[in-house]
């Protein structure tokens, strides 16, 4: 036994020492292979260049997500850091700045966003979907790309606050009702995928299985096999008829303000 | 051209007037007072002989070297070597350039480094300027500091491209407009136009925008450095709905639609001010109304009997009215190093909704009765945030800030059965006739956050957040059953008081870890926790259930992140991430019925809920030549819902204990997903770009169904492929090509024992292009696409083919 213990400690010990080597080795060989978006004409000049105006912004930005791909910019200036996403900066400098001036702007066009999050960018072309690809609305709108949280709306503080990028729009289903569905309370994102969805109204289930994970309840013995109980209530047949919100009971889904039971 | 010394030696909180000293004590043209070092002009390189040729000589020079600084919005002490003009006018201390004296221009001492510490470009943010290069610079400076203006100075850029075309569509029209979000038929306007202005180079005026059938955007804007801007704009676009309702051959041979031309008009103007001064507050004031108007689509569907079952599948619509006036106020200052902002947003709202479902409807006969319920509401809703952040050190950067909102909000529904004879002789339908609910909602956020570096490859942000909200609301209701036999209405039901509140309290905190110290490799660590308590009362004074809930709920939030991302090979770079996520609420709840069953009280029978999820996401991506580069990406979730309610007793006699519920916990859903994902981008010559990418998506979510027929697990595949091309085919045509396709299989299979909601579509779309530079001002364009959507889920009546063409010239004037 302990031998075979020693033998697994030397094999780790061994392989984590031949990782460390490894990466030391390449260490002298520039990375990466992110591909930094392209302007023509343009050269890339480093995030330096950029903080000189956009302090800002640069100074806040390790705490952001999109900082874990940011890697020593001597290396390969443009490749890792805001050019990444912006493009090649020389022309933006040598025209003085400017919003949008010859500088990609990911708040715009989704393109650099898409260059890393392709699986998003399938989302966006299923039959339901926010019309991003479109150009009606931006990625910038509901995230925060250079701040510590990727969900927090612009101006506000910093961390997202409950269904804030969500309600600059929809203030209609978040707006505050006498009695609201607790669901709310967790978040949008429970009953919604957001970029896009195969399902109506970009739900994330279309049948009974959307609420029945938060609402199922214990059967006892006194339920037989094949009923279904809800809230006290014996949902069997009722269920028959479709989903709980689109079977003419339920259909005040985010709140209500006359009925506890979110039925008008 | 003033010093401006990195940061860590000057730094911003030093006073302005220690930097004026500064400037006094080193200007050339003063003397160099006090112990300043004495110029001599002859260390000064001669200046050229030959004749200055500015765009060949000066420019490169000067964008190189100077431009990092002196440039943009905010050039380094408002000096802006841009024209001309902002050249000669200086930066905030004073004159640099004297035409024909370089001997006397403070710049051409500072970019010869002859002061001590004023050299420029400084030290570390650019390359000294050769002997060659100065002696150019004081012969541009001799022979009259000539200017031309170069393409971003061009006075003015009209740019507009109109386009004509048209779809034709066979099958279903509304649901290619809701797919593919554009009309049916004849489309054209103009795509895209710029009108750009420059008056002077500190002055820039543009007009943009495009008009297309039911997609309008109209922005203008002027905008002079150093002193403001101002900006309009009105946007306008329309969303499409189908609707059609759901499908169950076994019920209806064709699913019931609404011929309704349903469309949500989403509009937005605004007027915003700012106040950009060089020295002193950013101040921007604005305005905003926002829009949406129209009739859309629910889910809400209604059930449909024939004879002997019901199916909730005839399809529902709203009408929506809702008006947004946005008052916008925010100042920025920076002051001893410090950043402070001021964030105000009010907003007044008011929404007209008017939805009716149907509530009975025979097919054998058409008899249909429907509720209609007409809802209003009002808010005012305020919102400031204030906020400081300060570089302290190095290291350390920190900040914090605090919100207050409130909302004062009333709403009046009434709720109306229509046809009540044709309502179904079992049912009864109750209606809620409420002319006056108030609510108001206040809250406190405070939040404080900080970004330390101890080492120069680590980083470690912190967070907290803490918020405190308060929301109440009251109201008043008439209720009366509707029934399908004469009296028809059932008025003595006793008035209905509610009333509800909610207080919540909310904990969050965050930390973040970066390591980049391996090489090319950045390690990192995320957690975030939240806490959050919560007081409910809910009370429903007569009516038909009248009760008293009194529930405290507590939630505690953990959100892990930890993983890598590194490059260790030129040609290759992984990422790899593992998430944890674990919620969990309790809830102590304290129900008193009033009157009725004990067992038909739906609020407050859960006692307590966990969602645990884990996912784990990688990612490869890889150059495998200079001409093609993968990357390879998988995500996997897993995500378990328990639950558990209170125990409730079988009634009896003799009472089962825990008869009905047993309350305990109870695996009430569970979620898996697998999603890989696949991006290929080719080069394989200068002329041809390619690129594609395919998704695909297994998941599956099973809850608890104690055995019933009517749940089964929602579960099927989801494929994506996108795919795009351009070929470079002379010096002035192009052609490109795009593909996009997607399909998904969820299909149910239960019309006995429920209504399969599950969909099961392919959809493909292509389009081809060509594009010719005719002149150095005209372009034109042609593009043809095709659509073809088939939905078997709902019988084939979604189905749509179409074929669209449209012609585009693009014409630009300098």
């Amino acid at each position: 036994m302990n031998r075979r213990r020693a033998v697994a400690g030397i094999s780790a010990a061994a392989a984590l020492t031949g990782l460390v080597c490894l990466l030391n080795s390449c260490s002298t060989t520039p990375a990466t292979v992110l591909s930094p978006q392209t302007i023509p004409g343009a050269t890339f000049v480093g995030n330096r260049a950029c903080a000189e105006c956009h302090a800002n912004i640069t100074r806040s930005f390790p705490s952001s997500p999109h900082a874990r791909i940011h890697l020593r910019e001597q290396d390969r200036p443009g490749q890792t850091g805001c050019e990444s996403c912006h493009g090649p900066g020389s022309l933006h400098i040598a025209g003085g700045g400017g919003r949008g001036k010859s500088i990609l702007n990911p708040g715009k066009d989704p393109a650099p966003c898409f260059e890393c999050h392709r699986s998003v960018e399938a989302e966006f072309h299923l039959p339901q979907r926010h019309p991003v690809l479109e150009s009606k609305m931006n990625c910038a709108q509901c995230h925060d790309p250079h701040g510590s949280d990727i969900f927090k709306a612009a101006s506000g503080l910093a961390m997202a606050r409950l269904n804030e990028a969500c309600a600059q729009c929809h203030r209609e289903q978040t707006r505050p009702m006498a009695f609201e569905h607790p669901a709310l309370r967790e978040g949008c994102t429970t009953c919604h995928s957001p970029h896009g969805s195969i399902n109506a109204k970009l739900l994330t289930q279309r049948d009974l299985n959307l609420c029945l994970r938060c609402h199922a309840q214990t059967p006892g013995p006194g339920v037989s096999r094949g009923s279904v109980y809800i809230g006290n209530v014996d949902h069997t047949s009722l269920i028959r008829l479709g989903a709980c919100w689109s079977s003419g009971c339920h259909t005040a889904v985010h709140g209500s303000n006359v009925d506890p039971r979110l039925r008008y | 051209m003033r010093p401006t010394a990195p940061d860590r030696c000057f730094p911003a909180w030093i006073p302005i007037w220690l930097w004026g000293a500064t400037f006094l004590s080193v200007s050339p043209l003063r003397g160099y007072a006090g112990t300043a070092p004495q110029l001599d002009e002859a260390k000064l390189p001669p200046p050229a002989t030959n004749q200055v040729d500015f765009a060949r000589d000066i420019r490169p020079l000067i964008e190189g070297h100077c431009y990092k600084c002196h440039a943009g919005d905010k050039p380094r002490s408002n000096f802006r070597l841009t024209s001309r003009e902002t050249a000669l006018k200086g930066g905030t201390q004073g004159t640099d350039l004297v035409p024909g004296r370089s001997a006397k221009s403070p710049l051409i001492y500072y970019v010869a480094r002859l002061i001590p510490d004023m050299e420029m470009p400084p030290e570390g943010r650019g390359t000294p300027l050769t002997t060659e290069e100065v002696a150019l610079l004081r012969a541009w400076i001799d022979q009259g500091l000539e200017w031309v203006p170069g393409q971003r100075e061009s006075p003015a850029l009209l740019t507009i491209s109109p386009v004509f075309g048209g779809t034709a569509v066979s099958g279903d029209q509304h649901k290619f407009r809701e797919v593919t979000r554009q009309p049916a038929g004849w489309n054209g306007g103009l795509d895209d136009f710029l009108v750009e202005q420059h008056p002077n180079p500190d002055t820039r005026i543009t007009a943009a925008g495009h008009a297309l059938r039911d997609d309008y955007k109209l922005t203008l804007s002027a905008q002079r450095n150093d002193l403001g801007f101002a900006r309009f704009g009105w946007t306008q676009f329309r969303t499409y709905y189908d609707g059609t309702g759901g499908y169950d051959p076994q019920f209806l041979p064709a699913p019931l639609q609404l011929h309704n031309d349903l469309f949500l008009d989403t509009g937005r103007a605004w007027a915003d001010f700012g106040l950009t001064l060089p020295r002193g507050p950013r101040i921007e004031v604005g305005y905003e109304y926002q829009y949406r108007r129209g009739e859309k689509s629910t889910l809400q569907w209604g059930p449909v009997s024939n004879g002997t079952d019901l199916r909730a599948i005839f399809p529902a619509a709203e009408d929506i009215s809702e008006k947004v006036h946005v008052l916008k106020f925010k100042a920025e200052y920076e002051a001893l190093g410090i950043l402070l902002s001021d964030d105000f947003r009010g907003e007044w709202y008011h929404l007209e909704r008017d939805r009716q479902n149907d509530i009975s409807y025979a097919a054998s006969s058409g008899a249909i009765a429907l509720t209609k319920a007409d809802e209003k509401a009002s808010y005012f809703h305020g919102a400031n945030v204030f906020h400081a952040e300060k570089q302290f050190t190095d290291w350390l950067f920190a900040g914090g800030g605090y919100l207050y909102s409130k909302l004062t909000s009333d709403a009046s529904m009434d709720v109306q059965t229509l046809n009540i004879v044709a309502l179904d002789p079992a049912l009864a339908a109750p209606g809620w006739h409420s002319p006056r609910i108030d609510l108001k909602r206040e809250s406190n956020v405070f939040s404080l956050s900080a970004l330390l570096r101890p080492w120069q490859n680590l980083s470690l942000s912190l967070g907290v957040q803490n918020e405190w909200t308060r929301q109440e609301g009251i109201g008043a209701a008439e209720v009366d059953l509707a029934v399908p036999f004469d009296p028809y209405l059932i008025t003595n039901i006793p008035p209905q008081q509610l009333s509800s509140s909610l207080d919540r309290a909310v904990f969050s905190q965050n930390c973040g870890l970066r390591f980049t110290g391996i090489p090319f490799t950045a390690l990192f660590a995320e957690a975030r926790f939240q806490q959050e308590d919560i007081g409910q009362y809910q009370e429903e004074d007569g009516g038909l259930t009248p009760f008293l809930l009194r529930a405290d709920e507590s939630r505690r939030l953990q959100d892990f992140r930890l993983g890598f991302n590194t490059s260790p090979w030129r040609r290759a770079e992984f990422s790899g991430e593992l998430r944890r996520f674990d919620q969990h609420n309790d809830y102590n709840n304290s129900l008193q019925e009033i009157q009725g069953h004990p067992f038909q009280a739906y609020p407050g029978f859960m006692r307590s809920r966990e969602v645990l999820s884990d996912q784990a996401q990688g990612r490869i991506t890889l150059s495998l030549a200079p001409w093609v580069k993968a990357a390879l990406m998988y995500q996997w979730i897993n995500r378990k819902y328990h639950t558990a309610t209170e125990e409730v007793d079988d009634p009896g006699p003799p009472v089962v204990t825990g008869g009905f519920a047993s309350g305990a916990n109870l695996l009430a859903g569970t979620y898996q997903a697998h999603i890989p994902s696949v991006n290929l981008t080719f080069t394989p010559a200068r002329r041809l770009f390619l690129s594609t990418t395919f998704a695909y998506q297994n998941a599956r979510t099973a809850t608890a169904d104690n055995g019933s027929p009517s749940v089964v697990p929602y579960q099927g595949n989801v494929y994506s492929a996108i795919a795009s091309g351009s070929y470079v085919l002379g010096p002035k045509t192009d052609l490109v090509a795009g593909y996009s396709f997607s399909a998904a299989d969820f299909s149910e299979k239960q019309p006995q024992d429920g209504l399969p909601l599950g969909i099961k579509y392919q959809q493909h779309s292509a389009q081809v292009g060509i594009k010719h530079q005719f002149t150095r001002s005209t372009a034109a364009s042609l593009q043809y696409r095709f659509y073809h959507y088939d939905e078997p889920s709902s019988g084939g009546f979604n189905n749509f083919n179409a074929h669209a063409v449209f012609a585009t010239v693009t014409l630009t004037l300098r």
